[in-house]
């Protein structure tokens, strides 16, 4: 089949072209249409300041870019309706798509299928969750009462976050499972690795050594144990879970304490080398003022 | 040959990913990476004058280098602050600066105090030539960041002047000082260059 993403792509814009000429009234159709409009018209208005410039081209494929990124979230924003009919799969992607007004071939847009969704997914609920921090951070911040403990404030981030995929955990298993597939793994990575960073950066972490790698990537460790274990978990809301979140990140705490320490320790070795090179140096009889 | 390559894409796909920053920030990608290697530089700029004074420190060159390590210290705070303001990932190698400088610093002070400020004058040179590239680079942007920009100027003087005292405490007279600058010099450069990315 030759339902490439660009002929996909092209579909949506010819669609448009299509509600233009028959008045649609709906207004967020009327919206495209005035997006597509200025897009179609704009390379003719462009084209000799581009051709003198060179970046109105460059301008036009940005806009491009966004107005098609516009779409296909709307796309899978409305496919989210259908996860639990269809699972993680096309065929939630092709439902939404419909649902919104699309046809289905415009699901040839997201090459990783369900991967696509979950990962889309993945990056609203880690915006909601920023936003939220964001709040609690600032509210903290300015009332010094309601400040409470590093180690708390990371519990309820990841309890806020876990209870995001609530809606969503009898298919969560298959998310997780298409998270898996070697091309979405890249982007999976580094959806995770913003929702730790989120959560150490609002927890108030300014580190600026190795101690920042250390507590993203256990914090990370948490977040993911945590979830797996809430796939099983049948007690009412979920009470352990949050129990077992409670246990990890006090182990988390024991464990980083013992770091500390041995962080001690090579402070020690700096010390050591130092005094060998006053050594060294009084040996060398460089320690004459000269 | 096509399936070796095959194989080492997602490899580096996955690197890629892993060595990003990992924050949706308005600050764009060669900011972040500017503000990175500079930390790492700064870091390593540090630990060669505290090499250097664990060495040098109680002959007469002591008060000049410890004045100039003073200067590096506040650049390194200064830099501390900006990568957390900006959301910055700290460069994964920085022990290893760390390790580097010092052995640099204690290294080169061994073979006397001018074979020292030959080592100052080399590094900050290419610290000098760094800074001004970043300069340019950042004056380019659609919006150029004043705070960083004023900060990177002012560094780069204090750099500009470690350079010129070095030539004046005489590392020019320094044994194969040109050798010594020439590899100083190679040795810091790659190390920028790891460090905008690791």
């Amino acid at each position: 089949m030759d339902y490439s993403p660009a002929r996909a792509t092209c579909w949506i814009h010819l669609h448009h072209n299509l509600y233009a000429d028959s008045s649609d009234s709906s207004s967020s159709k009327n919206e495209n249409v005035e997006n597509f409009k200025s897009e179609s018209v704009s390379p003719h208005d462009h084209s000799f300041v581009s051709s003198l410039s060179g970046d109105g081209e460059g301008e036009q494929r940005k806009r491009d870019s966004e107005y098609e990124n516009d779409v296909k979230n709307k796309i899978l924003e409305a496919s989210l309706n259908f996860v639990a009919e269809h699972g993680w799969t096309k065929a939630a992607i092709v439902a939404g798509a419909q649902s919104v007004g699309y046809p289905g071939v415009v699901s040839e847009m997201f090459p990783l299928g369900g991967s696509n969704l979950v990962l889309y997914f993945y990056s609203v609920c880690n915006d909601h969750l920023r936003e939220y921090l964001e709040e609690r951070a600032e509210a903290e911040s300015q009332d010094p009462d309601k400040q409470k403990s590093v180690k708390l404030f990371i519990y309820d981030a990841v309890e806020t976050r876990l209870r995001m995929i609530i809606p969503y955990i009898d298919k969560w298993p298959q998310a997780l499972a298409t998270l898996t597939l070697s091309k979405a793994v890249p982007t999976a990575l580094s959806n995770l690795l913003i929702l730790v960073d989120d959560i150490c950066y609002y927890a108030g972490d300014r580190s600026v050594d190795l101690d920042w790698y250390v507590r993203r990537i256990a914090l990370a460790g948490i977040y993911k144990v945590t979830e797996l274990y809430m796939l099983q978990d049948k007690s009412p809301d979920y009470e352990e879970t949050w129990k077992f979140l409670k246990k990890q990140l006090d182990d988390a705490a024991t464990m980083y304490s013992r770091i500390q320490q041995s962080e001690q320790a090579s402070q020690l070795t700096k010390e050591i080398s130092i005094a060998t090179f006053t050594t060294a140096r009084n040996i060398l009889g460089l320690n004459w003022k000269r | 040959m096509n399936k070796s390559s095959a194989k080492i894409r997602p490899m580096l796909t996955f690197v890629r990913h892993f060595t990003t920053d990992p924050v949706s920030s308005n600050c764009p990608v060669k900011v972040k990476s500017m503000i990175r290697v500079d930390l790492a530089g700064e870091t390593g700029a540090d630990n060669i004058y505290a090499g250097q004074m664990a060495v040098l420190g109680n002959s007469e060159y002591g008060p000049k280098i410890q004045e100039m390590w003073e200067q590096e210290k506040y650049h390194k705070a200064k830099f501390e602050e900006l990568i957390s303001t900006y959301r910055v990932r700290p460069s994964l190698l920085n022990p290893l600066w760390k390790a580097a400088g010092f052995a640099l610093g204690a290294g080169t002070a061994l073979l006397g105090p001018k074979a020292a400020m030959a080592c100052t004058v080399a590094v900050e040179s290419v610290i000098v030539e760094h800074y001004n590239d970043q300069l340019r680079e950042l004056m380019t942007e659609e919006k150029i960041d004043e705070e960083l920009l004023s900060t990177i100027r002012k560094f780069r003087d204090d750099e500009q002047e470690h350079h010129d005292t070095g030539i004046q405490y005489k590392a020019e007279e320094a044994f194969l000082y040109e050798y010594l600058t020439k590899i100083i010099k190679t040795g810091s450069k790659c190390a920028i260059a790891v460090a905008k990315v690791v």
